[in-house]
């Protein structure tokens, strides 16, 4: 935001310097707890795909500066989208396994608030992005309608989540995920309206929003890292405290 | 032949217990039993009769595995999950 003062190329060189080390220590993290887990139960699963995730982000992430520091290469950008793009089935499989431990206790009337939430995200989104350019070619369409559409299907199990996390039944760091992925659709949204307008640029305030999901996520990860932390059993030494 | 004794209620409980954690993750049950140790002196059979130290434990640390495991363990016994000591033993973990 402060970068922003400073010019619009100053704003542009630091988000791009912020976001590769940030989204550098999530993959970190989400490699470790993968580790940790080795794929195994719900829970490794759930791991695995958000390592995968992260990985595709990473990438895109380094080569988004690359392309925005060095060259602005225009062949890039679709590499960046197809990363971005491949990112999000494997934020979804995370979200399906993270959810599947507690599934008994997800209802049929959370699972029609959480759909009529994504026809309620994804129609305005979707139409609005069309109505900028209604002679668009069905390429482009697909395009511009792709990114509301992974992030209405991904805002079915975040729905999901938050109502579980404001009923009680999940702690806040459990729903650190949930809320990450929650900014990071209103970031997306965000970016496709000032996208169609020609407005965005690299370092537009709206990249704080997708900042704060990757330090969300970090710390999502984090806390389940410090939980499943291998611990030392410690030597029983008196044995009659077992009696 | 071998004589093999039916399993008790108890064994039945712990085994149950154990396949829900696992469920989880590999690192879900070690991390309860190691914790359930340090804070009551206790492992899995001696919570069958301690279900409060079980509930305790699950709540600090996940914040909600306990719902996940009182139906997962439900859906392992079947029938025997209704019976009035199990119900007991679920319903002060799901606390």
């Amino acid at each position: 935001m402060a970068a922003n003062f400073a010019g619009k190329s100053f704003a542009t060189t630091t988000t791009d310097l912020l976001f590769l080390p940030v989204s550098g220590i999530l993959f970190v993290l989400a490699i470790i707890i993968s580790i940790r887990f080795k794929g195994k139960g719900n829970f490794g699963s759930a791991y695995l795909f958000f390592a995968g995730f992260a990985g595709c982000w990473f990438t895109a992430e380094l080569v988004w500066m690359t392309n925005e520091l060095y060259n602005q290469l225009k062949f890039l950008h679709y590499v960046n989208d197809y990363l971005y793009l491949s990112g999000y089935p494997f934020l979804l499989l995370f979200a399906r396994y993270y959810l599947k431990s507690i599934e008994s206790v997800i209802s049929q009337k959370m699972l029609a608030y959480a759909f009529l939430s994504t026809i309620v995200f994804f129609i305005p989104t979707f139409y609005t992005t069309y109505s900028y350019n209604p002679n668009a070619t069905l390429v482009q369409i697909l395009w511009a309608g792709i990114y509301p559409l992974l992030d209405a299907i991904l805002l079915f199990p975040t729905v999901l989540g938050m109502i579980l996390f404001f009923k009680g039944n999940v702690s806040f760091l459990w729903s650190l995920m949930f809320i990450a992925v929650l900014l990071n659709i209103i970031a997306d949204s965000g970016f496709l309206y000032l996208d169609v307008n020609r407005s965005y640029y690299s370092g537009n305030p709206i990249d704080i929003l997708y900042l704060w999901s990757y330090v969300l996520f970090s710390f999502g990860i984090y806390s389940h890292i410090k939980i499943f932390k291998k611990q030392k059993m410690k030597s029983y030494g008196n044995l009659d405290e077992l009696k | 032949m071998e004589n093999r004794s039916m399993p008790t209620r108890n064994e039945l409980l712990v085994i149950a217990l154990e396949d829900a954690l696992n469920e989880m993750g590999e690192p879900t049950l070690e991390i309860v039993t190691n914790r359930l140790f340090q804070q009551y002196r206790c492992n899995l059979v001696d919570c069958l009769e301690h279900p409060d130290y079980l509930g305790n434990v699950l709540k600090e640390t996940f914040g909600y595995a306990q719902i996940a495991v009182v139906e997962k363990i439900k859906k392992n016994l079947g029938e025997f999950g209704s019976e009035r000591p199990v119900e007991e033993f679920l319903k002060v973990i799901a606390k």
